[in-house]
Protein backbone atom coordinates (compact mmCIF):
# COMPACT_ATOMS: atom_id res chain seq x y z
CA UNK A 1 0.00 0.00 0.00
CA UNK A 2 1.06 3.55 -0.67
CA UNK A 3 3.00 5.75 1.72
CA UNK A 4 0.46 7.94 3.77
CA UNK A 5 2.85 9.97 5.20
CA UNK A 6 5.24 12.71 4.21
CA UNK A 7 8.74 12.56 4.88
CA UNK A 8 10.35 14.78 7.16
CA UNK A 9 13.39 15.20 8.32
CA UNK A 10 15.08 16.82 11.85
CA UNK A 11 16.49 19.37 11.79
CA UNK A 12 17.52 20.31 15.46
CA UNK A 13 15.92 21.77 18.24
CA UNK A 14 14.58 24.72 17.99
CA UNK A 15 17.78 27.19 19.40
CA UNK A 16 19.73 30.52 18.99
CA UNK A 17 22.48 30.58 18.66
CA UNK A 18 24.38 29.35 21.51
CA UNK A 19 21.55 28.05 23.51
CA UNK A 20 19.12 25.27 22.40
CA UNK A 21 15.50 24.42 23.92
CA UNK A 22 14.98 20.80 23.39
CA UNK A 23 11.06 20.51 24.31
CA UNK A 24 10.74 21.62 20.37
CA UNK A 25 11.85 20.46 17.40
CA UNK A 26 12.66 21.96 13.70
CA UNK A 27 11.24 19.46 10.98
CA UNK A 28 11.62 19.55 7.19
CA UNK A 29 9.13 18.57 5.51
CA UNK A 30 9.94 17.26 1.69
CA UNK A 31 8.58 19.57 -0.82
CA UNK A 32 7.33 22.38 1.88
CA UNK A 33 9.67 25.50 0.82
CA UNK A 34 7.49 28.04 1.29
CA UNK A 35 5.75 29.55 4.63
CA UNK A 36 2.19 29.49 2.70
CA UNK A 37 2.90 25.79 1.43
CA UNK A 38 3.00 24.57 5.99
CA UNK A 39 -0.36 25.53 6.25
CA UNK A 40 -1.48 22.48 5.17
CA UNK A 41 0.51 20.61 7.58
CA UNK A 42 0.04 22.24 11.32
CA UNK A 43 -1.44 20.37 13.50
CA UNK A 44 -0.41 16.72 11.91
CA UNK A 45 0.84 14.32 13.77
CA UNK A 46 4.61 13.50 13.72
CA UNK A 47 6.13 10.16 14.21
CA UNK A 48 9.71 9.76 14.71
CA UNK A 49 10.37 6.20 14.46
CA UNK A 50 13.79 3.90 15.35
CA UNK A 51 15.15 0.87 16.39
CA UNK A 52 16.49 -0.64 19.26
CA UNK A 53 18.40 -3.18 20.21
CA UNK A 54 15.78 -4.49 23.19
CA UNK A 55 12.28 -5.50 22.35
CA UNK A 56 9.40 -4.00 23.87
CA UNK A 57 6.05 -5.02 23.89
CA UNK A 58 7.39 -7.38 21.25
CA UNK A 59 8.51 -5.38 18.71
CA UNK A 60 12.15 -3.57 18.48
CA UNK A 61 10.75 -0.27 16.62
CA UNK A 62 9.63 2.08 18.80
CA UNK A 63 8.14 5.13 18.01
CA UNK A 64 7.90 8.80 20.09
CA UNK A 65 4.67 10.52 18.59
CA UNK A 66 4.53 14.58 18.27
CA UNK A 67 2.66 17.01 16.42
CA UNK A 68 3.75 20.31 14.07
CA UNK A 69 2.24 23.26 16.38
CA UNK A 70 3.59 25.91 13.93
CA UNK A 71 5.68 27.58 10.76
CA UNK A 72 9.52 28.45 11.67
CA UNK A 73 10.87 31.20 9.06
CA UNK A 74 10.48 31.65 5.71
CA UNK A 75 11.04 28.58 3.61
CA UNK A 76 9.05 25.70 4.85
CA UNK A 77 10.61 24.67 8.26
CA UNK A 78 8.19 23.85 10.71
CA UNK A 79 8.43 23.34 14.70
CA UNK A 80 6.98 20.45 16.61
CA UNK A 81 6.45 18.76 20.13
CA UNK A 82 6.95 15.73 20.30
CA UNK A 83 5.41 13.50 23.40
CA UNK A 84 8.67 13.00 24.75
CA UNK A 85 11.64 15.34 23.79
CA UNK A 86 13.65 13.82 21.01
CA UNK A 87 17.13 12.22 21.61
CA UNK A 88 19.82 14.89 20.06
CA UNK A 89 20.61 11.32 17.86
CA UNK A 90 17.65 11.99 15.55
CA UNK A 91 19.28 15.17 14.08
CA UNK A 92 18.97 14.49 10.23
CA UNK A 93 16.96 11.55 10.54
CA UNK A 94 13.74 10.85 8.90
CA UNK A 95 10.07 11.53 10.73
CA UNK A 96 7.03 10.57 9.74
CA UNK A 97 4.56 13.55 8.94
CA UNK A 98 0.84 12.06 8.89
CA UNK A 99 -1.63 13.33 6.98
CA UNK A 100 -4.24 13.01 10.41
CA UNK A 101 -5.96 14.76 11.62
CA UNK A 102 -7.17 15.95 8.35
CA UNK A 103 -9.11 18.93 7.17
CA UNK A 104 -9.66 18.41 3.93
CA UNK B 1 -28.97 31.77 35.58
CA UNK B 2 -26.81 33.67 33.20
CA UNK B 3 -27.93 37.07 32.75
CA UNK B 4 -26.15 40.40 32.93
CA UNK B 5 -24.10 40.92 36.15
CA UNK B 6 -25.67 42.45 38.46
CA UNK B 7 -22.81 44.40 40.33
CA UNK B 8 -19.88 46.79 38.59
CA UNK B 9 -16.25 47.23 40.07
CA UNK B 10 -16.42 51.19 40.49
CA UNK B 11 -12.29 50.62 41.97
CA UNK B 12 -10.20 47.69 43.18
CA UNK B 13 -12.17 46.26 46.01
CA UNK B 14 -15.68 48.52 46.00
CA UNK B 15 -18.23 47.31 44.43
CA UNK B 16 -21.17 49.61 43.16
CA UNK B 17 -24.13 48.03 44.58
CA UNK B 18 -23.96 46.48 48.33
CA UNK B 19 -24.92 42.66 49.40
CA UNK B 20 -27.76 43.72 50.30
CA UNK B 21 -28.49 45.75 47.44
CA UNK B 22 -27.45 43.12 44.74
CA UNK B 23 -29.99 40.60 46.65
CA UNK B 24 -32.65 42.68 46.07
CA UNK B 25 -31.92 43.61 42.27
CA UNK B 26 -33.19 39.65 41.87
CA UNK B 27 -36.41 41.34 43.12
CA UNK B 28 -37.43 37.94 44.42
CA UNK B 29 -41.40 39.74 45.84
CA UNK B 30 -42.42 39.72 42.28
CA UNK B 31 -41.18 36.26 41.51
CA UNK B 32 -43.84 33.49 42.66
CA UNK B 33 -42.33 30.04 43.83
CA UNK B 34 -43.27 27.42 41.41
CA UNK B 35 -45.17 25.68 43.76
CA UNK B 36 -43.80 23.49 46.89
CA UNK B 37 -43.96 19.80 45.42
CA UNK B 38 -44.63 17.85 48.36
CA UNK B 39 -42.05 15.63 49.52
CA UNK B 40 -43.19 12.50 51.04
CA UNK B 41 -39.81 12.11 53.61
CA UNK B 42 -38.23 8.59 53.01
CA UNK B 43 -39.62 5.79 55.16
CA UNK B 44 -37.38 5.32 58.40
CA UNK B 45 -38.18 1.93 58.89
CA UNK B 46 -39.47 -1.35 57.18
CA UNK B 47 -41.34 -4.16 58.10
CA UNK B 48 -39.95 -7.11 57.12
CA UNK B 49 -41.37 -10.52 56.57
CA UNK B 50 -38.84 -13.44 58.37
CA UNK B 51 -39.59 -16.26 57.08
CA UNK B 52 -38.82 -19.92 58.65
CA UNK B 53 -41.27 -21.70 61.37
CA UNK B 54 -39.58 -20.90 64.46
CA UNK B 55 -38.90 -16.88 63.88
CA UNK B 56 -42.29 -16.16 62.03
CA UNK B 57 -43.58 -12.97 62.21
CA UNK B 58 -42.71 -9.69 61.45
CA UNK B 59 -39.56 -7.01 62.14
CA UNK B 60 -39.66 -3.44 62.09
CA UNK B 61 -36.24 -2.47 60.38
CA UNK B 62 -34.20 0.06 59.54
CA UNK B 63 -35.05 1.45 55.56
CA UNK B 64 -31.35 2.07 54.64
CA UNK B 65 -28.96 -0.37 56.26
CA UNK B 66 -26.26 1.03 58.91
CA UNK B 67 -22.99 0.61 57.19
CA UNK B 68 -20.43 -1.84 57.87
CA UNK B 69 -17.52 0.35 57.87
CA UNK B 70 -16.57 4.21 58.57
CA UNK B 71 -13.66 5.19 57.03
CA UNK B 72 -11.18 6.92 60.04
CA UNK B 73 -10.43 9.88 57.66
CA UNK B 74 -12.49 11.81 55.32
CA UNK B 75 -11.33 11.01 51.96
CA UNK B 76 -11.48 13.78 49.27
CA UNK B 77 -13.71 13.32 46.36
CA UNK B 78 -12.54 13.77 42.77
CA UNK B 79 -14.59 17.17 41.41
CA UNK B 80 -17.12 15.47 38.61
CA UNK B 81 -16.72 16.35 35.38
CA UNK B 82 -19.30 18.70 33.78
CA UNK B 83 -17.74 18.97 30.39
CA UNK B 84 -18.40 17.28 27.69
CA UNK B 85 -16.88 17.83 24.14
CA UNK B 86 -19.24 18.97 21.66
CA UNK B 87 -20.37 16.85 18.45
CA UNK B 88 -18.18 17.51 15.54
CA UNK B 89 -19.36 19.30 12.85
CA UNK B 90 -19.31 17.90 9.36
CA UNK B 91 -16.93 19.13 7.13
CA UNK B 92 -19.16 20.59 4.07
CA UNK B 93 -16.87 18.27 1.46
CA UNK B 94 -18.32 15.50 3.37
CA UNK B 95 -21.78 14.72 1.51
CA UNK B 96 -23.53 10.83 1.74
CA UNK B 97 -22.39 9.49 -0.91
CA UNK B 98 -18.69 10.80 -1.06
CA UNK B 99 -15.46 8.83 -1.55
CA UNK B 100 -13.37 9.14 1.81
CA UNK B 101 -9.88 7.56 1.73
CA UNK B 102 -9.06 6.28 5.64
CA UNK B 103 -5.81 7.88 7.01
CA UNK B 104 -5.19 5.52 10.02
CA UNK B 105 -6.49 2.30 11.08
CA UNK B 106 -6.68 -1.19 10.08
CA UNK B 107 -8.18 -0.53 6.73
CA UNK B 108 -5.70 2.65 6.32
CA UNK B 109 -5.38 3.59 2.26
CA UNK B 110 -8.72 2.59 1.00
CA UNK B 111 -11.31 4.29 -0.13
CA UNK B 112 -14.71 4.31 1.16
CA UNK B 113 -18.27 5.26 0.43
CA UNK B 114 -19.65 7.73 2.99
CA UNK B 115 -23.12 7.04 4.39
CA UNK B 116 -24.31 9.26 7.35
CA UNK B 117 -23.25 11.11 10.50
CA UNK B 118 -23.87 9.21 13.11
CA UNK B 119 -25.11 11.07 16.81
CA UNK B 120 -21.90 11.14 18.13
CA UNK B 121 -20.17 12.33 15.27
CA UNK B 122 -18.62 9.99 13.94
CA UNK B 123 -18.92 8.79 10.39
CA UNK B 124 -20.55 5.76 9.44
CA UNK B 125 -18.93 4.42 6.54
CA UNK B 126 -18.62 1.22 4.20
CA UNK B 127 -15.88 -0.16 1.45
CA UNK B 128 -18.86 -1.80 0.32
CA UNK B 129 -17.66 -4.98 1.30
CA UNK B 130 -18.09 -6.60 -1.55
CA UNK B 131 -15.78 -4.05 -3.02
CA UNK B 132 -13.00 -3.42 -1.41
CA UNK B 133 -13.55 -5.65 1.93
CA UNK B 134 -14.04 -2.62 4.30
CA UNK B 135 -17.18 -3.51 6.39
CA UNK B 136 -19.91 -1.32 7.94
CA UNK B 137 -17.80 0.95 10.29
CA UNK B 138 -17.51 4.13 12.35
CA UNK B 139 -14.89 6.44 11.75
CA UNK B 140 -13.69 9.84 12.80
CA UNK B 141 -13.45 13.01 10.40
CA UNK B 142 -10.13 14.08 11.40
CA UNK B 143 -9.25 10.13 10.05
CA UNK B 144 -10.30 10.84 6.48
CA UNK B 145 -9.83 12.53 2.96
CA UNK B 146 -12.59 13.58 1.41
CA UNK B 147 -12.44 12.91 -2.09
CA UNK B 148 -14.36 14.81 -4.89
CA UNK B 149 -15.87 11.55 -6.13
CA UNK B 150 -19.40 11.28 -5.06
CA UNK B 151 -21.47 7.80 -5.87
CA UNK B 152 -25.41 8.59 -5.79
CA UNK B 153 -26.74 7.68 -2.60
CA UNK B 154 -30.44 6.90 -1.43
CA UNK B 155 -30.15 8.34 2.00
CA UNK B 156 -33.44 6.88 2.92
CA UNK B 157 -31.90 3.58 2.23
CA UNK B 158 -29.78 3.48 5.25
CA UNK B 159 -31.26 1.54 8.34
CA UNK B 160 -32.61 3.90 11.21
CA UNK B 161 -30.62 0.50 13.32
CA UNK B 162 -27.16 1.49 12.25
CA UNK B 163 -26.68 3.97 15.19
CA UNK B 164 -24.06 4.31 18.17
CA UNK B 165 -25.50 1.70 20.19
CA UNK B 166 -25.26 -0.94 17.34
CA UNK B 167 -21.83 -0.63 17.18
CA UNK B 168 -21.45 -0.33 21.38
CA UNK B 169 -19.19 -3.42 22.46
CA UNK B 170 -21.63 -6.58 24.02
CA UNK B 171 -21.11 -6.02 27.58
CA UNK B 172 -19.25 -9.31 29.46
CA UNK B 173 -22.21 -11.11 30.71
CA UNK B 174 -21.39 -11.52 34.55
CA UNK B 175 -20.55 -15.10 35.75
CA UNK B 176 -22.70 -16.31 38.63
CA UNK B 177 -20.19 -17.22 41.16
CA UNK B 178 -20.62 -21.04 41.17
CA UNK B 179 -18.64 -23.08 43.68
CA UNK B 180 -16.97 -25.06 41.07
CA UNK B 181 -15.99 -21.59 39.18
CA UNK B 182 -14.56 -20.87 42.28
CA UNK B 183 -12.16 -23.96 42.86
CA UNK B 184 -10.66 -23.80 39.36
Amino acid sequence: MSRLYAKGRVLGFKRAKRNQRPDISLVQIEGVKTLADTEFYLGKRIAFVYRAKREVNGSKIRCIWGRITRAHGGSGAVKARFRNNLPAKSFGASVRVMMYPSRV
Amino acid sequence: MVHKPRNSLLTVGVNKYSRSQVVAKRVLYKRKPAGAVAVCPPAVNKTVEVKGAKNGGTRVVAAAKAPRFYAAEDVALPKKNRKHAGVAKLRNTIVPGTVLILLAGRYRGKRVVFLKQLESGLLLVSGPFKVNGVPLKRVNQAYVIATSTKVELDAAKIDAQLNDAYFARPKAAKKAATEEAFFE
